[in-house]
């Protein structure tokens, strides 16, 4: 059992704002992301939680009981650098069998542990080796093999992944997945990749200086963010943003940007005519075809520039009346040279945000 | 801009790890191709070879048709960008860029006209009169690949230049190094363990694994035709699934079977496998190819989908069949963990290996 209460938590740093009045609730067995672009305070609060920074203000409950004050060694909260070091003179099974040593486990029960860390981050041929003969991403699979071979109520892991091979993470991420489901353990895991919170967050809390933007359910967070910086910020590649006005004619209203026009009339009670507003569509809303096809969709006209084949998927960079487009289609899209294209999407799939506050009104 | 050629590079360290084994493999003028391999393949080590940096255990480097192997690093004339940005710190971004030209002791005039046009290609105008140590590491990046690229050198070698820095500027850099490319018909080589980087960049791609080169050949091949069941499962993601099924002739057919799989390909087609001895092979479908469907269809197998990502592009689904784990992926389809679908394979889409891992069909 572990719940975790984060509650107004506040910090500075020489007076500069690191987090501002943060609290959420970390729910037991779940995973939680807490996403957000590099000094966004993501670290700051893992070190809040782990013991080893104190907050200016605000409480920790762990399990209903106050650790605000508690050492780290007394929260059984385990944490995950980025990047620390390997004991140059220890193999790496010894290395990762190190904290199990110390908790004074029976031979067998680490050899059991050490091998099954071991083999779901793909190191076990490596056990014999020393350090310095490990490249760069395999020493780092090591440490994190070593954090999380020990029973913790709550592991912090701050942007693990974010060192190693593209192929490591992806299949770190359904490890990391499956072990919080398998051993039913709490992970927090801060992240400035959105791809780390879809692929594996149950909740995912989205922060910017040192702000909680918003907390919920990772598809909610994505489908119908608050506000835009939030979808702004979490989605990759972003969000194509345009500026828009809503306008009324023969009863309709109508949302113009400079690439199309879209009738909202039903969202006539949340938008008012003659009123600039921003609109935000995600690029894999997008479909791209060369020729104009009749569909209940909207579309518009571009030119791709440049493309980027990413596995199976590309992200599509286009042009069309002076604004940059991404568009991400879910397969192999070769260009001969600059392309003329058709765009289409389904309205439902717009989110209007006003133009002043920034808040999500569809 | 040379021709790179490398004769049977061996590589070991400390007598005791192979790093690179038996390599050979020619990088034509005018070039770029992508080194891809997961950490400690041995990309680096190869690509401190041909540097200089690293004399081989054994084999030979050749530019165009002169063996180089002997030749040291500053003699070479190659250019190289590393991980990790490396800028003369106090020196300004003008200096950082001037330096390879003033070592090639070219007049101010020239200096000052060719720093321009490479600060303005990189857009780093803005920051030239600033210390080059003070910026964050993507101008950090740029500037050194700037210096890099300044001078004109036998080749250019990016080692992970885009790792290290923000997913935006990654996409500038990466455009630009595109755009150095197409106008200046240089040689590069690009180190990454970043598929995309090397499907997006590269006119050829080498997939390295235990310092052996397993394919050498364009990202549309090493997609569609995995050399080896490792490239198979590098490519993509996630990569392809692979499941070891035995194989028997039935009629004008050949079934293959695993614990929950079964899959029949005409014999004309598959009859390739009769040579393996051992009766099995590796079955191989990529995750975007699998078909599946919540209604019954002909040929399809039962499973159950026991994990759901919606990562936005796409939805990846885990599904086991009986005791055989695979990986679908599907931009459309909709499914709660638990509900049993059928899942089918298209004949053309399936590839397979041998049981050392070669492609057979």
């Amino acid at each position: 059992m572990a719940e975790l209460v984060i509650e107004n938590i506040s910090k500075k740093f020489m007076g500069k704002t690191a987090l501002d009045n943060v609290s959420l609730t970390i729910h037991d067995k779940l995973f939680t992301t807490i996403f957000g672009n590099a000094g966004a305070g993501k670290t700051t609060l893992l070190r809040i939680i782990a013991g080893v920074e104190k907050p200016d203000k605000g409480k920790i409950y762990l399990n209903g009981k106050d650790i605000t004050t508690f050492l780290p060694k007394d929260r059984n909260v385990a944490m995950v650098y980025q990047s620390f070091a390997l004991y140059p003179h220890m193999t790496v099974y010894d290395n990762i069998a190190n904290p199990l040593r110390a908790r004074k486990m029976t031979k067998s029960q680490i050899d059991e542990k050490v091998n099954q860390i071991s083999k779901s981050l793909g190191i076990q041929e490596l056990l014999s080796r020393y350090p310095r003969e490990l490249s760069g991403g395999q020493a780092q699979r090591v440490a994190i093999a070593r954090s999380l071979v020990r029973d913790a109520d709550v592991y912090l892991l701050d942007e693990p992944l974010t060192n190693l091979d593209y192929k490591i993470r992806e299949g770190m991420r359904e490890e990391l997945k499956k072990m919080c489901k398998d051993f039913s353990a709490t992970l927090v895991y801060a992240s400035p990749d959105p791809l780390d919170a879809l692929a594996m967050a149950d909740r995912v809390a989205v922060m910017s200086d040192g702000k909680l933007l918003q907390y919920g359910l990772t598809r909610d967070v994505y489908y119908t963010p608050n506000d835009i910086t939030v979808a702004t910020i979490f989605g990759t590649p972003p969000i194509n943003i345009l500026k828009a006005e809503a306008r009324e004619k023969d009863g309709h209203l109508f949302l113009e940007t400079p690439l199309f026009r879209t009738d909202v009339t039903k969202y006539k009670e949340r938008l008012s005519p003659n009123k600039e507003y921003k609109v935000g569509v995600r690029p894999h809303h997008l479909a791209i075809s060369k020729r104009k096809v009749e569909v209940e969709m909207v579309s518009f006209p571009a030119e791709v520039h440049l493309t980027h084949v990413v596995g199976a998927e590309t992200i599509c960079y286009a042009r069309s009346n002076s604004e940059e487009i991404t568009i991400h289609v879910p397969y192999i899209y070769r260009m001969e040279g600059l392309e003329q294209v058709y765009v289409y999407f389904d309205p439902a799939h717009l989110l209007v945000f006003d133009k002043d506050t920034g808040l999500r009104v569809t | 801009m040379s021709k790179i050629t490398l004769k049977n590079i061996t590589h070991i360290y400390d007598k005791r790890v192979k790093a690179v084994d038996n390599l050979s493999m020619e990088v034509d003028d005018g070039k770029l191709v992508a080194l891809l391999g997961p950490s400690g393949c041995g990309k680096t080590t190869l690509m401190r070879i041909i540097a200089g940096l690293i004399y081989p255990t054994s084999g030979d480097v050749y530019f165009d048709e002169d063996r180089f192997t002997d030749i040291e690093p500053e003699r070479r004339n190659v250019a190289m960008v590393f991980q990790f940005p490396v800028v003369y710190a106090t020196m300004s971004v003008y200096e950082n860029l001037a330096f390879p030209l003033r070592a090639k002791k070219l007049g101010e005039e020239e200096i000052k006209r060719k720093v321009k046009e490479m600060a303005e290609f990189l857009e780093l105008t803005p920051y030239l009169e600033m210390k080059a140590g003070k910026q964050n590491a993507a101008i950090k990046q740029m500037t050194s690949l700037g210096r890099a690229i300044i001078r004109d050198a036998r080749c250019v070698l990016l080692d992970e230049p885009l790792t290290n820095i923000d997913p935006h500027s990654r996409l500038i850099l990466r455009e630009k190094i595109l755009r150095y490319r197409a106008e200046k018909k240089q040689t590069i080589v690009y180190v990454t363990h970043d598929q995309s980087e090397a499907l997006t960049l590269g006119d050829k791609i080498a997939v390295m694994n235990n310092g052996i080169l397993l394919q050498y050949d364009t990202s549309r091949n090493v997609y569609e035709r995995p050399a080896s069941s490792f490239v198979a499962y590098f490519i993509g993601n996630p990569g392809m699934n692979l499941i070891e099924c035995a194989f028997k002739k039935v009629g004008s057919k050949i079934v293959f079977e695993s614990d929950g799989i079964k899959v029949s390909l005409p014999y004309e087609l598959a009859k390739e496998v009769e040579k393996e001895t051992s009766g099995k092979v590796v079955l191989g479908i990529r995750p975007e190819h699998i078909e599946l469907s919540k209604r019954k269809v002909e040929e399809g197998m039962l499973g159950t989908c026991v994990l759901f990502e919606d990562i936005g592009i796409t939805k990846v689904l885990n599904l086991q069949l009986n005791g055989t784990k695979v990986r679908a992926k599907n931009p459309e389809f909709e499914v709660e963990v638990g509900e049993k679908l059928y899942i089918r394979f298209p004949e053309e889409r399936l590839r397979i290996f041998n049981s050392k891992g070669e492609i057979i069909l």
